[in-house]
């Protein structure tokens, strides 16, 4: 989609076009989803917040700048409504790392469900703050800039947020038996 | 290699974030240090580790679970930048004529382009990528003109991508100046104001006329929707009109058929 045909799905969706808001769910709830499950490790609270994410920028639609990418926005509220859930998770219980079974991925060969496992039970291990660059640097393909404005960071910060949360990832995976330097 | 500069450099790199003067010296350091070539094949295998990593399928009923709490947000008075362009969107030719008629008693929408983010809310100050040009690939230039004038120099497009109909407005000038456009008998609405770069003075709605105050290097794109209406059947005409402290400096004109256009 390019930026004409996003203006004119978001000026739809502005009008209350149910149209342009299934496509703009269509077009985003993957990578939308991705990242919610990246964060939270959960793939029901991933489908949770991904609902509470579209549902909030509908309802907000008519404040979102055009001068900026709806993927953007999109993903800031994404990553907010995943911390928050992070947030009542802490208060109601320990944080436990629930993993997609392999029944929940049955396109993928067992091998890469390890991988994903794996890498996904390293994520967990991060700090929000790290995990988050991760996740919008290498599941989102996000440049620095984006990650910048998604996470309200100067981009000096994420650069050396992501060094350090590679590194972090690098140890860990080393530790699982993942990674061989 | 200790130094935490030269390693974040290395990370910088793996993700095509380094400019010109520290990919030279990410070069020298790659042909001096064994331990920084190391490091950059471990960061390397990293990332293509995590490539490896497939994106998950959302449940299959996640999208209809969303789409049956959405409601939809009909565009409401005094709520942004957007609405503003539409309480005077005209449903029928009479209803022109009638505007026109009445154009001492027309509401005339005034927009500040300072404070063009809401306030109200969370979501006041949300940020995101710069678009770094509007315009697509694919999009079709219907008609252009291009006023050069000391201190002045403009270009303004007529846009069509898809079926979707944009005015596009660059703007250099070295003094405040005043740009008209008249959309009347063009047969279109302006709907939406698809982006802004740079700060305008002012941009104030009147009907079908849009009169712009600019000062300075800026950008403005207007979304244009045909106005439902047979009447209006034919070409398309915009007008403009560039002047400064009441004095025209360039009068131009675009033309465009409508057919194909969104309404």
């Amino acid at each position: 989609m390019n930026k004409d045909q996003e203006i004119a799905m978001v000026t739809d969706c502005q009008h209350g076009d149910k149209k342009a808001m299934d496509t703009l769910v269509r077009q985003m709830q993957k990578p939308v989803y991705n990242a919610a499950y990246r964060m939270l490790g959960d793939p029901d609270e991933a489908a949770d917040v991904t609902q509470a994410t579209f549902l909030n920028v509908f309802e907000n639609i008519q404040q979102f700048d055009p001068r900026y990418r709806l993927f953007s926005w999109t993903y800031r509220i994404a990553m907010n409504e995943a911390i928050d859930q992070l947030k009542r998770r802490k208060r109601t219980e320990p944080l436990e790392h629930s993993p997609v079974s392999d029944a929940d991925l049955p396109q993928e060969t067992v091998a890469t469900s390890q991988l994903c496992s794996e890498v996904q039970a390293t994520l967990m291990e991060l700090t929000e703050e790290h995990r988050a660059v991760i996740v919008l640097r290498h599941f989102g393909d996000c440049s620095y800039r984006d990650i910048g404005r998604i996470l309200q960071l100067p981009e000096k910060t994420v650069k050396s947020r992501l060094f350090t949360a590679r590194q972090q990832m690098k140890n860990k995976l080393h530790q699982h038996g993942v990674f061989s330097s | 290699m200790t130094d935490l500069w030269e390693l974040e450099l290395i990370s910088a790199a793996i993700d095509g974030e380094l400019d010109v003067d520290e990919q030279v010296e990410l070069d020298l350091l790659l042909e001096s240090s064994e331990e920084a070539r190391e490091f950059k094949a471990e960061l390397e295998q990293l990332d293509s580790l995590l490539k490896d990593v497939p994106n998950l399928a959302p449940p299959e009923s996640l999208h209809a679970r969303i789409m049956a709490h959405a409601k939809p947000q009909r565009v409401q008075s005094n709520s942004s930048i957007l609405d503003w362009l539409r309480p005077l969107k005209p449903g029928a030719g009479l209803r022109y004529a009638m505007a026109a008629a009445a154009g001492a008693l027309l509401a005339v929408v005034f927009i500040n382009t300072q404070p063009m983010l809401p306030g109200t809310n969370d979501f006041a100050d949300l940020v995101g990528t710069m678009a770094p040009d509007i315009a697509s690939a694919d999009a079709n230039i219907i008609d252009s003109f291009a006023v050069r004038k000391e201190g002045l120099e403009s270009l303004v497009q007529l846009r069509l991508s898809g079926n979707v109909l944009f005015l596009d407005i660059h703007v250099d000038t070295a003094e405040r100046l005043d740009i008209s456009v008249d959309l009347g008998g063009a047969g279109l609405w302006p709907d939406a104001l698809a982006q802004i770069d740079g700060h305008f003075e002012s941009i104030a709605i009147f009907g079908q006329a849009l009169q712009i105050e600019a000062l300075g290097t800026q950008r403005l794109t207007i979304l244009l929707r045909r106005v439902d209406d047979a009447t209006f059947a034919g070409d398309a005409k915009i007008t403009l009109e560039f002047s400064r402290e009441g004095k025209l400096l360039q009068r131009g004109a675009l033309t465009a058929t409508l057919t194909g256009v969104r309404q």
